[in-house]
């Protein structure tokens, strides 16, 4: 008879073992990239996780008229104010090198801080204040627990005596703890307290957007003309396999030819995310040829027919039947582009956007770097506290990234027709 | 009998080196459906679309000989393909209608070709259109949906709607029913035999029971010959040649 | 026919049709046969047996008539194949009216028991049933030939029969007592006659099927 539940016959057994032994794979190495993913985002949130949070010092500052003139208050000396209040604070402090141990507890940034409080509340003048500065990141470091005091003090960075006046200051009530904005806001610093991402990121947007500009346009028209209206011939062939074969060349060589062309040729600024952005369409061209490419020959050629047979001109059957269905796929290889320009450090440390820039770029032509570049460097400084800085900038780049898609998939569902 | 407004002499097309039609010489007389029948492969398709030129898009095509419409040589270098095909309409094999609302659907032909010269003249073509195709009453409350939330027979009748917008003289038909079921082919049909009229119908099928329904004269093509050409009564009763009657009759030739 | 369907199924459909004709054909020939027979030699129970064969004949026109409908159903025949399925329809009426007439013939024969004229009458059923044979060969074969020859060969019966009416008023007029049999020995002769027509006739199928032309609107 038939017998439907026999396991016995047509070799059923080693069949559903192996089909098994194959899922159990397919997870095995979905569970697996999922930990080294969780695994890296892990460990760079736990190492951004310090970047959150900034801590200030309080300084009693006497901002008398003898220190500061009210006609000029710009010229005062802030640094002095600061050491003298500190000063103040551990007045049994006198040997020049503790005094100067003593200084560091402050950021350097502490006396800009100062003079932007005084020039933007005058009524201050002539009144002693208390004052929240910006703590040194040494002392960030400590008060989040990073400095292990067990080491000898000549392996550590801040001293026996610096901790014990930070803990005067703690239990003094002298030191807070508050959201730090100045990494989103700030740019470049040689100080890690108060060096942020901002120019970067603009940097970044700027030459991105001048990518964008340059390679979408250029890249769409290359691929609909060889697409759609390129005579079938040896040159169209070779021009082909060119754009196939760039798509493969390492992005530094794209940075050479803007090293020579746009900055040795043409003169244009060096640093500027002009070029930057222009270095990076050259880089992404390629990449979105082929993609343009392949999303118009997924287009039904049904359409294309229907609208010739019409009387339709090629360009009007190309206009207006083939690029609408094409072009959601076209922005989806867009963006794949995008986001590899996005990270790309190589071409842009040829045309020197890995300069240290403190100012935020007004313009496309002012010098910036950009987020990847911010990384690389931070990532080579010294600095106990940029290894966070380097971290949370990572993070920043994710998040540009996913938000570029999120962009990219909207404009896409918008776009797309159902055919 | 009135005069043929195609007339083919000596066509011969060739696919690069392979040659697709041998020697073709063909009247197509007006307001009648001609039917194209014959095996695949067998250069009925090719025939029909170098009547509007379709095989341009082919690189490698290539056509020689006498290919007249109303007289005038459609291969010679003055005629301009787009002119052309305005007054020669097609309709494919597969519904194609454009990715764009039934309504511009219909009007597509009209807005490239500027045949009309306000909103409202435009409504009334499309509506014309439709009715033409028998659309009309199945669509009218529903002009901005996109043409393919239609049924396959619906998308086959919005193609011929959007095709005779343009009023073109002829209207070649590339196995338009091949997709459809016999309802819906029954409705093309219907359609079809209205349009006689109007407009010339060149048809290609490989439905020998339709091409004896709906034509008035057939063309039997076999390996890039017309083997046979005259009334579809007489192609379908006594065929003159032993490869008409071995294909139809569905023997082995 | 050299070439076969693609669809074997077609062939065998038709061949079915074919041989339905020709069994029908045979049954008709052996009923004439046996008609004849019985006029020179008078069996009541044999004029009933030859009665029977009509109801068979009858059963075979049917069934032609439904292979046809269902191969039109199936196979949409075209060309040749559409005349070997809607001809044969006519081909068996033809052969039912023959085999009416030979049933005609076959009860008149207690009445003309001995007559003189049956010898003509014997040599005119020996060419219709000559006939019947070449025509349903011809049939079988698509012999058009054959056919032409076997109208042809009506003209023979023609004559007999001529023969025959102008041989019975001769006798009539010398022997007026027999007027009752040779009245018989008439409508016989006419059922012969006739037979020749019908066998004619499908001798005009067997061409139209081969040709497509129709012998009798045209001629």
């Amino acid at each position: 008879m038939i017998d439907f539940t026999k396991k016995a016959g047509f070799n059923l057994i080693r069949r559903h073992r192996a089909e098994r032994r194959f899922q159990w794979t397919g997870r095995g190495a979905i569970a697996i990239s999922l930990l080294f993913l969780l695994f890296m985002v892990g460990s760079i949130l736990r190492d951004a996780s310090g970047v959150i949070r900034q801590t200030q010092i309080a300084l009693v500052v006497d901002l008398s008229v003898e220190n500061i003139d009210p006609a000029d208050p710009a010229s005062a000396s802030y640094g002095g104010l600061v050491k003298s209040s500190l000063r103040n604070m551990f007045p049994d402090v006198t040997d020049r090198k503790d005094k100067k141990r003593l200084y560091n507890l402050a950021s350097p940034e502490a006396s800009f801080e100062i003079a932007r409080m005084v020039k933007e509340n005058p009524e201050l003048l002539g009144t002693t204040q208390t004052l929240w500065v910006t703590a040194s990141d040494d002392l960030d470091l400590y008060i989040r627990g990073k400095v292990d005091v067990s080491l000898p003090e000549r392996q550590r960075r801040i001293s026996d005596a610096q901790i014990a006046w930070v803990d005067v200051l703690q239990s003094s009530g002298n030191i807070q703890r508050i959201a730090n904005w100045m990494f989103l806001t700030n740019g470049d610093s040689r100080e890690p307290e108060i060096a942020g991402i901002l120019s970067a990121l603009v940097g970044s947007a700027y030459s991105l957007a001048v990518c964008f500009a340059l390679a979408f346009p250029i890249g769409i028209g290359a691929a609909i003309y060889l697409e759609e209206f390129a005579p079938a011939n040896r040159l169209s062939d070779l021009i082909e396999v060119n754009i196939n074969n760039l798509a493969a060349v390492p992005s530094i060589v794209f940075g050479l030819l803007g090293l020579s062309i746009f900055l040795g040729y043409m003169g244009l600024p060096r640093s500027s995310p002009l070029v930057g952005g222009m270095v990076l369409a050259l880089m992404t061209l390629p990449t979105m040829i082929i993609a343009a490419r392949a999303s118009l020959q997924s287009v039904p050629p049904s359409f294309r027919e229907g609208a010739l047979a019409l009387g339709a001109s090629p360009v009007q059957a190309v206009f207006h039947h083939v690029f609408p269905v094409a072009l959601p796929g076209m922005l989806t290889g867009a963006i794949i582009g995008m986001a590899q320009a996005l990270g790309e450090t190589a071409p842009l440390l040829m045309i020197g956007m890995v300069a240290f820039i403190v100012d935020i770029p007004d313009s496309i032509l002012e010098p910036a770097t950009a987020l990847p570049v911010q990384i690389f460097l931070w990532a080579d400084s010294p600095e106990r506290a940029f290894t966070e800085k380097t971290a949370a900038a990572i993070i920043v780049l994710l998040i540009f990234l996913i938000l570029m898609n999120l962009i990219a998939i909207l404009l896409r569902r918008k776009l797309e027709t159902r055919f | 009998m009135a005069d043929p407004i195609i007339t083919a002499r000596n066509v011969n097309i060739f696919y690069g080196a392979a040659q697709a039609i041998f020697d073709v010489d063909l009247d197509i007389l007006p307001n009648k459906v001609t039917a194209l029948i014959g095996p695949s492969g067998c250069g009925k398709s090719t025939f029909l679309r170098a009547i509007n030129r379709m095989n341009d898009l082919i690189p490698i095509c290539r056509i020689e000989g006498d290919l007249k419409i109303a007289g005038q040589d459609i291969y010679s270098p003055s005629v301009d393909v787009v002119a052309l095909r305005a007054q020669v309409g097609m309709v494919f094999q597969k519904p194609n209608p454009f990715p764009k609302s039934i309504f511009e659907n219909v009007a597509y032909g009209l807005k490239i070709h500027k045949l009309t010269s306000s909103k409202t003249e435009l409504q009334d073509r499309v509506e014309w259109s439709l009715k033409s195709a028998g659309l009309w009453s199945e669509v009218a409350d529903r002009l901005n949906q996109p043409g393919n939330s239609l049924s396959g027979g619906q998308q086959q009748r919005l193609c011929i709607a959007r095709a005779i917008a343009v009023e073109p003289k002829v209207i070649l038909m590339d196995e338009p029913c091949s997709a459809l079921d016999p309802i819906a082919t029954a409705v093309v049909e219907e359609l079809i035999d209205n349009l006689r009229k109007d407009y010339t119908i060149v048809i290609v099928t490989h439905s020998m029971q339709q091409a004896a329904r709906i034509s008035q004269r057939t063309a039997f093509f076999h390996l890039g010959t017309l083997v046979e050409f005259g009334d579809t009564k007489t192609v379908f009763t006594t065929p003159a040649d032993e490869r008409t009657q071995n294909y139809i009759t569905g023997r082995i030739g | 026919m050299e070439h076969e369907h693609i669809v074997t199924k077609f062939d065998k459909n038709l061949d079915k049709i074919k041989t339905s004709i020709v069994e029908m054909g045979g049954l008709v020939g052996l009923q004439l046969n046996d008609a004849t027979a019985v006029l020179a030699t008078f069996d009541a129970a044999e004029v009933e047996r030859i009665k029977t064969y009509d109801r068979i004949v009858n059963g075979l026109n049917k069934d032609i008539h439904d292979r046809a409908e269902i191969l039109i159903i199936r196979r949409q025949p075209m060309a040749l194949d559409l005349r070997q399925t809607l001809v044969p329809i006519n081909i068996a009426g033809e052969l039912e009216r023959i085999g009416d007439h030979a049933k005609s013939t076959a009860k008149r024969a207690h009445i003309v028991q001995g007559a003189a004229a049956l010898d003509m009458i014997g040599a005119m059923s020996a060419v219709v049933q000559a006939m019947l044979a070449d025509v349903l060969r011809a049939y079988v074969d698509g012999d058009i030939e054959l056919a032409a020859k076997v109208r042809k060969r009506d003209e023979e019966v023609d004559a007999l029969n001529k023969q025959l009416i102008s041989s019975v008023i001769e006798t009539l007029s010398r022997l007026p007592e027999n007027a009752e049999c040779l009245i018989h020995i008439t409508l016989i002769s006419r059922n012969f006659e006739r037979i020749g027509d019908h066998i004619c006739n499908i001798a005009r199928y067997v061409h139209q099927i081969a040709t497509g032309e129709d012998l009798k609107a045209s001629v």
